[in-house]
Parts: C-alpha cells; sequence; structure tokens
C-alpha cells in the first residue's frame, strides 16, 4: 500500500526511525530544525504573554489624593457597612480596573479610608 | 492600647497595640467585641512569640538551636510555623530561607530593632552563603525538627504572616463577625468583610497615615502583605542594610524594588511572594509570571508595575 503525497510527513517521521542512512540522518537535521524554530516561536510567544500580563505605569499617577480624604486616622469616615455575605465569592468594591489575569483573589481600588496601611514596618 | 472609630453606615472599631516588635492591630464591625478581638490577638501573639523569636531566650526555636544536630520535639504552633517557612523556601527556590538566623545576626541584626537602632554600628560584617532550608528535617510523625550544628533559624516574615492569619481566624470565629489584623501591614481577614471590603492602604511604610498613602485597596478574604527595603534598617560597618537578605550571598538584597505588595489566599501566601520578589530583583516579573498573587511592585525609580491583576492606579 502506497503513502499518498499529502501523507508526506508520516513519511519523514517513518523514515526517521533508521537514522543510519544519509537520508535519515538529513531528515533527522530537518526536523531538529523544525522542532528549534517551535521551541522560539514558543518561548517569544511566553515573553510576550508576560509582557501583556506585567502592566506598568509611570509614576506620579497614584491615586491617593483622588481616592482618600486627608487627615489623620481618628474620627472620620472610612471602610462601613454590614454584610451578611461570606466573602467567598471575592466580588469586592467598585472601581476595579479590570486588569487582566485579575482573580476572586485579585484587590479592588477602594474609595473608602483605609483602617490599616500596608508597607514596610520599621518598627 | 490605642482605639479608633471609623463612621460610615456601620462603624468599624480599631484597637491597636505593640508586640512582637512592631504595631498589632486589630479591626472588627462591632464595637461589644473589640476588646475581646483585642485580647484574643495579644494572647495569640505572646503564643507565636514564645515559639518563634530568636530574640527570647525563653523561646521554643532557641530550645532548638541549642540541641542543633539532634532532633527536638516541638510544639504544634513551632511545627506548624516551621512547616510554613520550609514550604515557602520550596515554593521560591530558596529565595525566602529559614536558615538565614546567623547571616542577619552577622549583619547586626540580633536584637528587638529598637536596640539595634540604638547601639552604634559594628565592624563590616563576614559574609556568606547560609547553610540552606533543605538542611532543616521535619518530621510530622513525632513532631521533631533536626538542624545541623551551627545553623539558626530566622522565621521572620513567615511567622508574623501565620500569626496573622490564624488569630483573624481565631478572632472571626469566637467574635462571630468579620475581622482584620494587621501586624506591621500583614493583613490577614476572615469572616464576613464590610460591603465594601476591608480597605488597605498601601505605602512604603506601615506607619504612613490613612491620608497620605499611595493606593487602597479592597480585600474580602484572605491576605495582604508587603515588603520594603526602605524601613527596618540600620548601619552594618559603613553602610545601611536592611532585614530581607538573599540566601546565596547572606547580605541584605539590593533595593532593585523598595516596595513589593501582594494578595493571597492567606497572609502567609501574599508575604512569601512579596519577600521572593524583592530578594529575585529585576527576574520578579518573569517569576512572578509562575504564581497566582495579585502583586504591585514599585522599583527603586519610582516606576510602578502590577502583576496578575492588582488594579492599576487611578491618574491623579
Amino acid at each position: 500500500m502506497g503513502v499518498p503525497p499529502s501523507r508526506g510527513p508520516r513519511t519523514q517521521m517513518s523514515a526517521q526511525r533508521n537514522p543510519n542512512t544519509p537520508t535519515g540522518r538529513d531528515q533527522a537535521r530537518a526536523r531538529l530544525g523544525n522542532l528549534t524554530r517551535i521551541a522560539l516561536l514558543a518561548s517569544a510567544g511566553a515573553t510576550v504573554g508576560i509582557g501583556i500580563v506585567v502592566a506598568h505605569e509611570h509614576p506620579g499617577k497614584s491615586a491617593a489624593g483622588a481616592t482618600t480624604s486627608g487627615g489623620s486616622t481618628e474620627g472620620t469616615a472610612g471602610t462601613a457597612g454590614s454584610s451578611g455575605d461570606t466573602g467567598d465569592s471575592g466580588t469586592v468594591s467598585s472601581g476595579n480596573t479590570g486588569n487582566s489575569g485579575a482573580s476572586s483573589l485579585s484587590p479592588s481600588i477602594s474609595s473608602q479610608r483605609p483602617s490599616v496601611t500596608s508597607g514596610g514596618s520599621g518598627r | 492600647m490605642s482605639a479608633d472609630r471609623h463612621g460610615g453606615e456601620r462603624q468599624l472599631m480599631i484597637r491597636s497595640f505593640r508586640a512582637i516588635g512592631t504595631t498589632a492591630t486589630v479591626v472588627v464591625q462591632d464595637a461589644a467585641v473589640a476588646d475581646k478581638a483585642a485580647r484574643i490577638l495579644a494572647a495569640d501573639l505572646e503564643e507565636i512569640d514564645l515559639a518563634c523569636s530568636r530574640f527570647r531566650p525563653d523561646s521554643e526555636l532557641q530550645t532548638v538551636h541549642a540541641h542543633a544536630g539532634a532532633p527536638v520535639q516541638v510544639s504544634a504552633l513551632l511545627f506548624e510555623a516551621l512547616r510554613v517557612a520550609v514550604d515557602a523556601a520550596e515554593r521560591t527556590g530558596g529565595a525566602v530561607d529559614p536558615t538565614i538566623g546567623n547571616a542577619i545576626a552577622a549583619l547586626g541584626y540580633d536584637a528587638d530593632l529598637d536596640e539595634v537602632l540604638a547601639r552604634p554600628a559594628g565592624p563590616p560584617p563576614v559574609l556568606g552563603p547560609v547553610a540552606g532550608y533543605a538542611h532543616v528535617q521535619l518530621n510530622p510523625a513525632d513532631r521533631t525538627v533536626r538542624i545541623p550544628r551551627g545553623v539558626r533559624l530566622d522565621l521572620g516574615s513567615t511567622a508574623k504572616a501565620l500569626a496573622a492569619d490564624r488569630a483573624a481566624a481565631r478572632i472571626a470565629q469566637a467574635v462571630g463577625s468579620g475581622v482584620l489584623v494587621s501586624l506591621g501591614g500583614d493583613v490577614a481577614v476572615a469572616g464576613a468583610p464590610p460591603t465594601a471590603g476591608w480597605a488597605v492602604g498601601i505605602a512604603r511604610e506601615s506607619s504612613v497615615p490613612a491620608g497620605s498613602v499611595d493606593q487602597v485597596v479592597a480585600i474580602t478574604r484572605g491576605g495582604l502583605a508587603s515588603s520594603a527595603t526602605s524601613v527596618r534598617a540600620w548601619k552594618a560597618g559603613d553602610r545601611e542594610v536592611h532585614h530581607i537578605l538573599d540566601p546565596r550571598s547572606g547580605d541584605s538584597v539590593a533595593p532593585y524594588w523598595v516596595l513589593v505588595s501582594a494578595t493571597g489566599a492567606s497572609c502567609v501566601e501574599a508575604n512569601v511572594v512579596t519577600t521572593a520578589a524583592v530578594v529575585w530583583g529585576p527576574e520578579a516579573l518573569e517569576k512572578l509570571a509562575g504564581f497566582a498573587q495579585s502583586v504591585r511592585l514599585v522599583r527603586a525609580d519610582g516606576e510602578v508595575f502590577s502583576v496578575n491583576g492588582w488594579p492599576r492606579e487611578l491618574a491623579a
């Protein structure tokens, strides 16, 4: 039973099983070249993916002034409202910029006054 | 202990006090349970300090150091803290390593920071790579730990995050409502959150007042942690060093990132990523793609990066 022309790649695969011939070596080299190109393409794709995931922005664009009120932590309006929600949904308050890669554990921008600050702990 | 009330549809009650070398804060939604929540937090922190402190001569961790080379049976709490620390090291390829105890002491951080800052700088330290977490042998069958002779552990950041997670869970169960616990900016929440979530300010220092933070984000569960290279710093010889070490060199990390914040399923999950990112430096963005946590990184030049869904800041 002959192999139809359109099944050429399969013929190459079969020939590769006997590499101890000049033809076999040429075909093996060709296959290695193809794999290398595929690996390079995959690597480039991963790099682009990382670039998409990582969104960077310039300094000085802080939302602090727009989203928080000034003054000390005492006696000012803050996070409020009760809820029977267990929080399992991960739904958060308004202001989420909807960045790609957001999960149910991703924070959202808040317009509330923070109860605590997270940063370096000097003392 | 200081108290604060935040207004709104329902006021949040805040209690803060000093513990384990930092500021401990508990926030609840019901004034009637605020004092009880603070008492539970204080008791929890005393337990974790007695188990994990590398400064207290009476801590369980010091017993492990004293018997280095032999298996030592430890409490469930210390075993859990050790397991968390080793797990963090495995998941970060050793970037967060508990065997840095000698290295950080060699840099001069061998007592509470207030004491370190109050004394003159010591001589230039002798630095070298740490032993590595693979040498910490944990046996859950008999709850023993064995470390090599001469090795000292620093459970620092992971133990603090674990303490926040434990306390938040215990308080929420005890008071029957939602709670936020912050230990020097390492935040854990448990129970039903406020409708708009728990608002947390992001700033280079946890002591920054609410009105001066860089960003305000809301979380409803899990934890949020930050690591910074600009604070918890002191003089070693003629140079300034800080508390986040590169286990490969035993030296404090060059501050490529000045602040890294992350959220996670727990405060531990978030803390592991923030500490590792500081250690990874320029490679952090690529490595973080392999983690699920949302991360915000501030580079030394001020540029801000958002990874895995951390919300970008709005234009002012």
